[in-house]
Order: structure tokens, then sequence, then C-alpha cells
């Protein structure tokens, strides 16, 4: 006889929210954009196979982005195996400071993390290839105190040398989760690194981690290491230079 | 097999406890870190989860969580507790009961931790792979209670008074008399994804929560759900969790007997397959003829 309990409970997978936080800024006009798309767009169909395959979790794919204010081009986090990338364009400033007050509304359990139950940390993958417009310090004080913002996973990619370094740390927590690149190869190589190992480690269950030890904390290690690693071997090949 | 005596009860109420092996634990062949229990006696009933924290660090926690049950058991069974819980004429002397229970459980526990180490000291094999940080304490002695580590849940339901008392993760919900799921104790904002606080922390007595009816009419339990966190970490979100307890409740109402219970337990697997992964324990009272 079937249990009665059998397709009469609503079970829900665990979730792990990656976040694409991605600066639309008038100077991320033309090839750098245009590789970021592509790129993005390429790596979905990989985020959904590892959500698939995934015991541990599911991913949901949430993006932002962020030029003169900033626009959540997800209104919810959606699953992976919904989602398809929106072509961004490029214009206005490089308002940072807006984009932390929006990640910062939206890391609550009444807004996107509302399925917090048995949920991961998020993973937080910035992009941007300049300096900040705004006055983004207040914004970005006040982000670093979110729970969520604080246990996730965070990795900024630094698109040419335009981009300054030292904010994305700032953003990061620390240099060793920014990545400089220098050529379209090298972008959509990172961006395709970062989302897919964000995604593996993040959507991971270590099945440790109470009592005060720091789970967050130790993925967020995992992920530095794997940035050293390929840092020193794989960026920047390719001829165009921004 | 769970005893089919749905309507004998001394204490006005029915007390039942599971506990199961999470569906990750199987597969990496670990033990169940949760541990649970349940009382029914003539003054009230009772029941106890405790999730043991896991992991590396904390690798005698599934000892922990069956000691954290002992202690709960062995308190509440305590004759000056039985005593002064039969004699309470008003709510306002609840507090100071609770204060001196949670005061004796955390008590207890400790005594069983140090009478643990003393019959079986810790070896270096159990030291192999725990955190840099974790050796350094245990190496100087210092909390070495961490390494038992665990939550604990525990209510206590007679004809005239219940509470609760909480320390870490996992949701304790009452269904009430005006049929309200609700969460009375209150939620710890330390208890953030996988941070949860323990009975081994130094401030434990402080860092406990407790919660008990003060209007018999409105606030007194129907029924009392109890679940580590294996449990709530498989709903997306609070209202979930209640419609699942609801469901338990419909179908006990339904019945008349105490086969949904049966197949909750048999079920309670197949909830850590397809949610958390996580052990599962899962503690019940409820009040058969007010259903």
């Amino acid at each position: 006889m079937p249990n009665i309990y059998d397709g009469a409970v609503e079970v829900a997978r665990r979730t792990m929210t990656l976040f694409f936080v991605v600066d639309a800024s008038g100077s991320m006009d033309g090839s750098k954009m245009g590789t970021l798309n592509a790129a993005v767009e390429e790596v979905i169909p990989e985020i959904r196979k590892i959500s698939g395959e995934n015991a541990d979790a599911a991913i949901k794919i949430a993006v932002l982005e962020f030029s003169s204010g900033a626009r959540w081009i997800t209104p919810a986090p959606m699953d992976a195996e919904d989602f398809t990338w929106s072509f961004l364009d490029a214009d206005g400033l490089t308002d940072l400071g807006e984009a932390c007050k929006a990640l910062n509304e939206k890391l609550s359990r009444k807004a996107f993390m509302s399925d917090a139950a048995g949920s991961f940390a998020p993973a937080i993958f910035l992009l941007s290839d300049g300096e900040p417009t705004d006055d983004y310090k207040p914004e970005l004080e006040k982000l670093k105190q979110n729970n969520w913002f604080r246990k996730a996973i965070k990795v900024a990619v630094a698109i040419g040398d335009d981009a300054n370094r030292d904010v994305l740390g700032e953003f990061t927590g620390n240099k060793e989760a920014v990545l400089t690149v220098h050529t379209p190869e090298a972008l959509a190589k990172m961006i395709r690194f970062v989302s897919v190992t964000a995604s593996q480690i993040g959507s991971k269950s270590t099945g440790v981690g109470k009592g005060g030890v720091d789970e967050a904390a130790n993925k967020q290690d995992e992920m530095v290491q794997k940035l050293g690693a390929v840092q020193e071997t794989d960026i920047d090949d390719g001829d165009l230079e921004w | 097999m769970v005893k089919d005596d749905f309507f004998e009860t001394e204490s006005g109420f029915k007390a039942l406890n599971f506990s199961c092996t999470g569906a990750s634990h199987i597969k990496n062949n670990t033990v169940c870190q949760d541990a649970s229990a349940s009382l029914n006696t003539k003054w009230y009933s009772a029941a106890v989860v405790c999730d043991g924290h896991g992991g590396e660090d904390y690798f005698r926690s599934d000892r922990g969580s069956k000691m954290a049950v002992d202690a709960f058991c062995s308190c509440v069974t305590d004759k000056a507790f039985v005593k002064r819980f039969d004699k309470i004429e008003s709510e306002s002397e609840l507090p100071d009961l609770i204060s001196q229970l949670i005061k004796s459980i955390i008590f207890r526990w400790n005594t069983a931790v140090e009478s643990d180490l003393n019959a079986d000291p810790i070896t270096e094999d159990e030291m192999q792979g725990i955190s840099d940080k974790s050796r350094n304490r245990y190496d100087l002695g210092e909390n070495l209670q961490a390494i038992y580590g665990t939550t604990l849940i525990g209510f206590v339901c007679g004809k005239r008074r219940c509470f609760g008392v909480q320390i870490g993760d996992g949701k304790c919900v009452v269904a009430n008399q005006c049929e309200q799921m609700l969460q009375p104790i209150p939620w710890d904002d330390t208890c953030f994804l996988n941070v949860t606080t323990s009975l081994s922390d130094e401030n434990a007595y402080e860092e406990f929560r407790y919660w008990y009816a003060q209007n018999l009419d409105r606030d007194f339990p129907i029924a009392v759900f109890l679940g580590t966190d294996g449990i709530d970490d498989s709903f997306a979100g609070d209202e979930k969790l209640h419609d699942f307890y609801k469901l338990i409740l419909n179908n006990l109402a339904k019945s008349k007997t105490m086969q949904p219970l049966e197949e909750l337990r048999e079920y309670l697997p197949t909830l850590s397959l397809q949610g958390s992964n996580d052990d599962i324990s899962f503690g019940i009272i409820f009040d058969p003829n007010g259903l």
C-alpha cells in the first residue's frame, strides 16, 4: 500500500542562488559587453546541468545590472532550468553604490532569500571594468553587515586595467578573490570558470559546520584556492587587449 | 512499530518520537547524529529532539545528542521537578521552574560529557581531520564539550500547564485551540545557515529560549511538533512546514488511530532523501480527544 504522505507533501530541494552583478556602464560598450553576454549565455547550460545533477541543492540565478542606477534583470531568483540570459546593453555611469543597495535589499528572507530554510549561502559574481562614479562606500558598508552577503562566496572580475581592483577587493573581502583579465578570451574563460566553480562549491553540502564552524567561510577559502590555481596558468591568452 | 493505543492517555496528551538517519549520512556511511525521546506520565507528556553538530570537529556529537536527550528526560522525571510541576497554581511560577530545569539540563549534560571523556579518553585517531583551530583548542583541554555539541528542543504538556525550551536550530510548532500554527519559542538570529547555538557553548544558559502557555483558552496546544533542522530544511519556508504538520493532524483526526504516525515513521527517510538529506528527529505531543 502506498504511504499516505507520498505525493501529499510538498518537499523542497535546498537552493543556492548565483548572483551576477554586472557593470553595464558606457565603458563596457563594444567587445567587453559582447564577450560578457556571449560567455554568460554559453555557461548557463552548464550551470543548468550542475543544478540538475547535484543531489545537494538546486541552483537559482539572479542578475543585477548597474550603470546610472541599478536594475534587477530577474524579478526573483530563477531556477537554472528556466533561466535564459537577456543580452545587456552598455550605457551610463558606474553606480556601484546603487548596486550594493539593491543587493542589500534583496538579500533578505523577506525578498530573494525567502526559500531560506535549507538554503546554502549564495555566490555573488561581480564583473566591472571601471571606477565607481557614485559614493559607493556607505552602501557597501551596509551591505557588508548583511548576513547573507557575509556568508556568500564572493568573486569579482576586473575587466582591463581601468577597473579599480582595490574597490573590487573591498567588495569581495579580499584581493585574492579578484581576477583581472585583459582580453575577450580571458574574460570568457573566467566567466565560465567562476560561474561553474562557484556553482559547484556553493551548492555542495559539506555535512559539517555547526556549532560555530563557518562552512561559508570554508567555501570562500575553497573558491579563493581554485582562483589562485587558475590565475597562475590560464589568464590572458588571446591577441586583443583592452 | 507504533503501538495503536490512540485514546489511551493519563495526562490528556500523547507523546511520540522518531529519529532517522539522513540520506547524505547513509550515502557517506556516517552515523546518525540526531536523537529523540518521548515520555507519557500521569502528570504530563513530553518529547525532546536533539541534533548533534556532526562534522569532524564534533566527532562525538552523536553521543552528545543522546546525552542531551537523557539529560532532558532525567530532569523532567526528577521527583523534585514533577512535584513542582504538579503543584503549580499560576503561570507566573513557570519561568522559575523552567529556569531551574534549563540549569539542570546543562549541568547533567556537562556531567555526562565529563564522565564519557574520563571513561573513554579522546584518541589521536578521532582527532584526524579536525580543523587546526579546534585541534589547538582541544590540545589545551579547552571547551572539550564542543566535541559533543548538540541542539535541543524539549516540550512538556500537562493538563493545565505546558512549556517548551530550546537551544540551537530546529523548529517547534504549536497547533493551538484557535487552530493556528505558531512557533512560540522565540527564534535566535545567531542560528543562521549552518551556524547554531549549542548546549556545549559556555553561555548555554543565556542562549536557551523558552515559551509557556499563559492563556489556557487561547494558547493551549492541541498538538506540538518538534523537529530538528532535517525537517524544516526540507520545506520552502514555514508555511510549507506548517502544511506538513497540518496534514499529520488531519490524518490523525480522520483516522483516530496511530496509523498515520506509523506511516510517518516510515516516510521520514523519504522526506530526508527528497529534502534536506540530513538526519531527522521528530517529536509530537497531541491531545487525542481534542483533534
